[in-house]
């Protein structure tokens, strides 16, 4: 009979310590959730770092358009069920192209716009040839403007949404190819993920 | 002896279980990617893309409805693109819906169906109430509920005496319990 006290007893401190432990860790993961939460797309809007490097892109490349863009839902966390919107937060561009930044906000994007996005990530880019793409909102949108190629570069995610750069032009046959223009575009999308990194660790 | 180590090893056994289920509940409440939400997106489009390539259905869609609104109105989330039809996600939060459709709609269990006339749906643009565009009748699935909303899929036929062969119901069935799974990951955060 004292034996199975003891057994009880010990097992009682055992399970109690195991939950303190759990308490612990579950608290230290709330904790970094928290932290994670307070990020939101805001924080990444007003600064020239990210509107100096498109713009050295646009003047040292043959990119004539270059468009930093943000997928959110209506404000909050993009989550199934919900419709996503993209908007452009800085724009670098040139000759034949103009501002889009006005009219580009808040446009619902369409199941291929969403296909496009999903083929983005840290080490993958999309590489679109305007007429091989299929009829979608975003295909009207460089049919528009008479862009031919275009390519986007993953830059990272907050709570609330998903940031990405393009860099479009309107010449045939030019996909950035050259050696200058690759290294440039690589440097920049390194550098922009570098800032948007660094914001949110800030933040 | 026997017993009280048996005890032991099940409360244990128990308070492991409880911390592992806590932990994998708190990672991942919340904290999905939105990469990965993009994907899942893209997913769900895929899937009901491929229902209208592949079957005689003539446009997939999947709605939402609200729980906690005054108003019998429903939102079009996700719809197949290139089927010829008005896109109805523009129309979002304006689709109406009779009570007798509201009724069949919120007495369906996960995975079930029913069918619906379509025909008796409108939409409101400014002051008006217009028919939806060609689709005649539907067979809605539920698929999926949270706290706010009851999800469902549509599968919108554009002739009222057109109905699906045994292949395709077998097809259609097979995708929707993919995009029921896709829902399921995502159930916290609905």
């Amino acid at each position: 009979m004292a034996d199975i006290f003891d057994n009880l007893l010990t097992g009682g401190v055992g399970a109690a310590l195991v939950v303190l432990l759990g308490n612990i860790i579950l608290w230290y993961l709330a904790n970094i959730k928290s932290e994670q939460t307070g990020l939101t797309s805001n924080n990444f809007e007003g600064v020239s770092d990210f509107q100096e490097t498109i713009d050295r892109v646009i003047n040292g490349t043959g990119a004539q358009r270059g468009l930093m863009m943000k997928t959110e839902n209506g404000g909050g966390k993009p989550r199934l069920g919900t419709h996503l919107y993209a908007s452009v937060l800085y724009e670098g561009y040139k000759h034949p192209l103009n501002s889009v930044k006005n009219d580009y906000q808040r446009i619902l994007v369409d199941d291929i716009y969403v296909k496009m996005l999903s083929d983005i990530g840290p080490t993958t880019s999309n590489k679109l040839i305007v007429s091989r793409m299929k009829d979608g909102i975003l295909k009207k949108i460089y049919q528009r403007e008479g862009i031919i190629y275009s390519e986007v570069h993953y830059i990272g995610e907050t709570e609330d949404a998903f940031f990405y750069i393009s860099f479009s032009t309107t010449n045939n046959d030019d996909k950035f190819d050259e050696p200058n223009d690759r290294v440039e575009i690589e440097i920049a999308v390194s550098k922009i993920r570098r800032l948007f990194e660094e914001m949110k660790h800030d933040d | 002896m026997m017993t009280s180590s048996l005890l032991l090893i099940l409360i244990f056994g128990l308070v492991i279980t409880n911390l592992l289920l806590c932990y994998i509940r708190t990672s991942r409440s919340g904290n999905t990617p939105i990469l990965n939400c993009v994907k899942d997106i893209a997913l769900i489009y895929d899937l009901i893309n491929n229902i209208v390539d592949k079957t005689s259905v003539d446009k997939v869609s999947v709605w939402k409805l609200p729980h906690n609104v005054d108003l019998p109105y429903m939102d079009v989330v996700y719809e197949t693109s290139g089927d010829g039809t008005e896109k109805l996600v523009v129309k979002r939060g304006e689709i109406l819906l009779d009570d007798t459709i509201i009724d069949k709609l919120k007495g369906l269990t996960i995975g079930e169906e029913t069918e619906i006339i379509t025909d008796k749906l409108y939409y409101s643009e400014k002051g008006d109430k217009l028919k939806l565009d060609k689709i005649k009748w539907s067979k809605m699935r539920k698929i999926a509920e949270s706290d706010t909303a009851l999800y469902f899929t549509g599968l919108h036929f554009f002739e009222y005496d057109k109905r699906m062969t045994k292949g395709d119901k077998i097809r259609t069935t097979k995708t929707i319990k993919k995009i029921i799974s896709v829902f399921e990951k995502h159930r916290e955060d609905l």
